[in-house]
């Protein structure tokens, strides 16, 4: 992972963005289905890769008797996160090499990360490691069929996935995946994606507006 | 306290401590008033979502914990939490001349001392607005809240209402500082509903009520009998509750939800 070249691009994930970018109803969609597909249950040791402002720690925490770990590459990022969630243990650090030992989580989530780097078959792999047998991966990134790409565009970003694509990435890293979606289905304009992330996500399960949808979600088990 | 600079009220513990201590000194808890008859109204909607049998409420940023006594006459295990002293003096005030029993907390609302699940109703009235981010508050009042207990909120957020028509300057910048957030019923619902656990979330405007400002001591009459003329309104007021009268004049929102 080239990490001294992202030092630069990725300075604008700061409190500002991750509170604005909290109030969009297409994000809430996601924690949603990452809620609906992660069920969190009792006793579950959950890992958060890719915390950013914390907005998912927090509805796990409301989930009251889980254990939630959230790791952030960026400072700025883990001191928001921390600030927001008093009761998750926040770490900094690298997706890529996380500091804890194999099979310590019954979970492991990722939103909007996995495009984030170049070898994709690395970062699973770790987060494979880091799963218990059996443990399961939620994963959401954008889709690459989306009609409009420049709503996600990011210089950050190295690989957009198609459904395919990403079910052949984690098949090829030992997980069995259990289901893929694609959710906030496309409604023909920009200007109606965050009305209809609210009111018309039934759109997702019709062909044309389904694949066109904006974040691909994914949930696997490691084998 | 307000900043000599902007003339603003700001959200501090300091600034809550003075203002309920003046509350303690000029109020009294022997008289009662429209926010007796708005608590009424409140309770009115609650009751029939909580359980008849009873169990432990929690009320996060209590203030004089009007509700919370309602509550403890109906024999619930209560108890208060508020981060400014005066306010749970008051509460405690309250609770003692009735002879009701409660436990009262100091604390941070954003990190609540108790075990996960510990709770059957947990409330807070008029406590979201007060905060730019009430993600972490709400996130907390859940935790501790138990599978398939009650959340129940009201949040009064930056708007014009009929309560609040003659105020001084009005509900805005540069009078009301503390009420941070504008929210609408919409960014409520949208809000609330990201917590995935919740369901049966339920958002309705209410509270359209006389403008506070006639019964100040000024009109001796209508400051002598405030709580009978606010309740003879509200038999009136209350109907419009849920209506678009009452999200255009109402002061605030009531929303309740249950953990899965």
């Amino acid at each position: 992972m080239n990490v001294s070249g992202r030092t630069s691009s990725v300075s604008a994930y700061d409190a500002p963005y991750y509170l604005k970018r909290e109030a969009s109803p297409t994000l809430l969609a996601e924690i949603a289905a990452v809620a609906d597909l992660l069920d969190p249950e009792p006793g579950d040791q959950i890992l958060e890769v890719g915390c950013g402002g914390g907005a998912l720690l927090s509805r796990l925490i409301a989930h009251g008797s889980c254990h939630v770990v959230g790791v952030d590459w960026l400072r700025t990022s883990v001191n928001l996160a921390r600030r927001r969630n008093s009761r998750a243990r926040l770490l900094q650090g690298d997706a890529c090499a996380l500091p804890f030992p194999d099979g310590r989580f019954d979970k492991v989530v990722a939103q909007h990360l996995i495009e984030h780097f170049d070898d994709t078959k690395r970062v699973l792999t770790e987060w494979h490691r880091v799963l218990k047998p059996k443990g399961v991966l939620v994963i959401v990134t954008p889709n690459i069929d989306y009609p409009h790409p420049e709503w996600f565009e990011d210089p950050t970003h190295r690989h957009i996935f198609s459904e395919a694509d990403l079910r052949d990435h984690l098949n090829g890293a030992g997980f069995s995946v259990d289901e893929t979606r694609i959710i906030n289905p496309y409604v023909g304009s920009l200007s109606f994606q965050f009305a209809a992330a609210r009111y018309l996500q039934f759109l997702r399960r019709l062909p044309w507006f389904g694949h066109r949808g904006m974040s691909l979600v994914a949930s696997a088990s490691r084998i | 306290m307000r900043s000599p600079r902007t003339g603003r009220l700001s959200n501090d513990s300091a600034n809550w401590d003075a203002r309920w201590q003046r509350d303690r000194l000029t109020r009294g808890l022997q008289r009662r008033s429209l926010w007796d008859v708005l608590d009424e109204v409140k309770f009115g909607y609650l009751r029939p979502i909580i359980p008849r049998s009873g169990g432990s409420a929690l009320e996060v940023g209590c203030g004089s914990a009007r509700l919370l006594g309602m509550l403890a006459r109906l024999g619930w295990k209560t108890t208060g939490i508020d981060f400014a002293r005066s306010a749970l003096d008051l509460a405690q005030d309250r609770f003692r001349a009735e002879a009701l029993d409660s436990a009262w907390v100091r604390s941070d609302c954003r990190r609540l001392p108790f075990a996960d699940g510990s709770y059957d109703l947990v409330t807070s009235t008029g406590l979201l607005e007060h905060f730019g981010d009430p993600t972490p508050v709400v996130s907390e009042m859940l935790r501790v809240l138990r599978s398939g207990g009650v959340f129940y909120s009201d949040i009064v957020p930056r708007k014009f209402s009929l309560l609040r028509a003659l105020d001084r300057g009005g509900n805005g910048p540069g009078n009301n500082e503390i009420y941070e957030r504008r929210f609408s019923r919409r960014s409520i619902e949208t809000f609330v509903s990201s917590f995935t656990v919740l369901r049966e979330v339920r958002v309705f405007p209410a509270g359209v009520f006389p403008p506070r400002q006639l019964f100040s001591k000024r009109i001796a009459f209508l400051h002598q009998n405030e709580y009978g003329i606010n309740r003879a309104f509200a038999k009136v007021g209350a109907r419009l509750d849920g209506s678009w009268v009452a999200d255009w004049l109402g002061f605030y929102y009531f929303v309740s939800a249950r953990k899965v």
